[in-house]
């Protein structure tokens, strides 16, 4: 029978704060021990495969993400490179195309340039030597006419030696103008 | 009526000593709270880690001051 | 039937009143707490907050209904008290609710294991007590021990954390008591820590091993004869530390919920200002919940920690 403490330092004595008790020790051990053995094998065993199942689980599908987003990663990578090469290689073939457009309109321009400059030399010259054909005619007309106008005003006809002479000077005369 | 020894000396006993006991703790939490929050400050992403320890270490040593209340209950022996 | 009913605080109440009257024998009424002259109070509306935190024959439901299992027990069963071993095992209230939390922490984690292991986890209770299980599991007996110790001792750790928590929780429920306020109760629990430490330490080290380990490897060799009482010493300080550490503040919680209690009824001629305690043993109680969690998993840590120790005596 233990009777609640009420007043004086019985700490130890039976009913005290600090009052050993052999029954309630025994007692303590023998649930405990029983709670641990029971637990062990009812409850724990369970409850720690089923988490250790579910974390294996979650591992396993975090690791086939993280493998599919690696590929996908990887695709996307591969694609882009592609993507970057098809465009680059479109960037060139235009450049090239542009240098090769420039460089034949530049050829065509400069052999146009050579071209019409040959024309323009060739019918140059032609004017000049027309021109020059055509002072020698004009020449030979006028001393012809000079002469046959000579001739029908002194109203005598020279001879021929004389005319040649005539004219030989007339020719110098006018050249020395 | 309580003793005369439970009056004079068992009961002012027991006032003080759970009155130092908390002051103690007090001190003691108050530094660790102090140090736990600097440190906090200083390297938030290893908050949680500090609160932690701050909890345990915080419940030590209320564990201390507990005991020492205890020791004036029991001191001060009865509550009639 | 052993309920029996009496006024034990009450100022004018002595006689014990019987209330299951039909099954009332000599015998029961025998066995009712003697009221009156020897256990009552100086004051009527007071309670004797070290009398509600020690351990009882009976288990006492509220201020006056007293259920005594403890002479009915005797009376059924007497080599429980006269044994040739001269120690009287009749259960006490501690007794009892350390089977109550038991049962609870048994019928309440046998409902969790017991449920079809889907992979999504499901119902609060279950979230509940897995999320503890993990925590000590991940962030206390591997983290401290590592996976392939700390494996072993697992089931011995969680069995201790869980029922530390009930039967520290179970003392917050009205008409029940808290066993791990009993310095027999947490000393056992020590001693079991104790134990294991010990055990543990020499299946790992083997027994020379083990005891080698007392010292710390280059000591000097005059030094010797100083450390190992030292040590020693602190062997059997650190269950000691565990039983009191719990002991005192499973005890100290509830002196101070009760002191409140008294300062409510304290409050006789200015009843508006009971308000006042009433807020604070609310508050106290809630903080106590709090402390319960902590203990028990203080306990469960240190435990841990103890007993790694002893399987690597270096670290």
């Amino acid at each position: 029978m233990v009777a609640p403490i009420s007043r004086g330092p019985a700490l130890f004595a039976s009913g005290g704060l600090l009052s050993p008790d052999p029954g309630l020790i025994i007692w303590t051990v023998l649930t405990f021990l029983a709670l641990v053995l029971l637990l062990s094998r009812t409850a724990w065993k369970p409850i720690i495969k089923g988490l250790d199942r579910r974390e294996n689980a979650i591992r396993n599908s975090l690791e086939e993400a993280e493998k599919s987003r690696q590929e996908a990663l990887s695709l996307i990578e591969e694609q882009k490179d592609a993507l970057g090469k098809a465009r680059d290689e479109a960037q060139d073939i235009i450049e090239r195309g542009k240098a090769q457009a420039g460089t034949m309109r530049d050829e065509i321009v400069a052999k146009a340039q050579t071209e019409a400059e040959q024309t323009l030399d060739a019918a140059r010259r032609e004017i000049e030597v027309q021109i020059g054909q055509a002072r020698e005619e004009l020449r030979r007309e006028v001393v012809d006419l000079s002469v046959e106008v000579a001739s029908k005003v002194i109203g005598r006809s020279l001879s021929d030696e004389d005319h040649k002479r005539m004219a030989g000077d007339f020719l110098r005369e006018m050249k020395g103008h | 009526m309580l003793p005369f020894f439970t009056i004079v000396a068992a009961h002012p006993a027991a006032g003080f000593g759970a009155g130092i006991a908390v002051i103690g703790a007090g001190y003691g939490i108050g530094k660790l709270a102090a140090s736990a929050m600097e440190g906090m400050a200083r390297q938030p992403e290893a908050a949680g880690d500090i609160r932690g320890g701050m909890i345990l270490a915080a419940a030590l040593i209320e564990g201390v001051a507990r005991f020492g209340l205890v020791i004036c209950i029991i001191l001060a022996g009865t509550f009639a | 039937m052993f309920f029996a009913s009496g006024t034990n605080h009450g100022g004018d109440g002595h006689e014990a009143v019987v209330q299951d009257a039909a099954h009332a024998t000599e015998d029961a009424a025998h066995a009712v707490v003697e009221h009156g002259a020897e256990h009552a109070a100086e004051h009527a509306n007071s309670v004797d907050p070290m009398s509600h935190v020690v351990n009882h024959d009976y288990w006492e439901l509220t201020h006056s209904i007293k259920v005594n299992f403890h002479d009915w027990l005797a009376a059924k069963l007497p080599f429980l008290e006269h044994n040739p071993l001269g120690i009287d095992f009749t259960p006490t209230m501690h007794v009892l609710m350390l089977w109550i939390s038991g049962l609870a922490l048994f019928l309440i984690l046998r409902s969790i294991a017991n449920k079809e292991e889907g992979m999504v986890p499901k119902g609060r209770l279950r979230n509940f007590f897995e999320s503890i299980v993990v925590f000590l599991r991940e962030e206390v007996v591997y983290n401290i021990m590592g996976d392939k110790v700390g494996r072993r001792f697992l089931p011995y750790l969680l069995t201790v954390f869980f029922f530390i928590l009930f039967a520290n929780l179970l003392g917050l429920i009205p008409s029940m008591a808290t066993a791990t306020g009993n310095i027999n109760v947490t000393a056992t629990l020590a001693i079991f820590t104790f134990l294991m430490t010990q055990l543990s330490g020499m299946r790992e080290n083997g027994f020379v091993g083990h005891w080698k380990g007392l010292v710390p490897p280059g000591v000097p060799l005059i030094l010797i004869p100083i450390m190992i009482p030292i040590e020693i010493m602190g062997m059997f300080t650190k269950p000691f530390a565990l039983t009191v550490r719990l002991f005192a503040n499973m005890i100290a919680g509830h002196i101070i919920i009760l002191s409140f209690f008294n300062l409510i009824f304290a409050m006789g001629k200015m009843p508006y200002l009971a308000v006042l305690p009433f807020a604070g043993a609310v508050a106290i109680s809630a903080f106590e919940i709090f402390v319960a969690f902590l203990q028990a998993f203080i306990f469960t840590f240190l435990s841990t920690i103890f007993i790694y120790q002893a399987v690597h005596p270096d670290h």
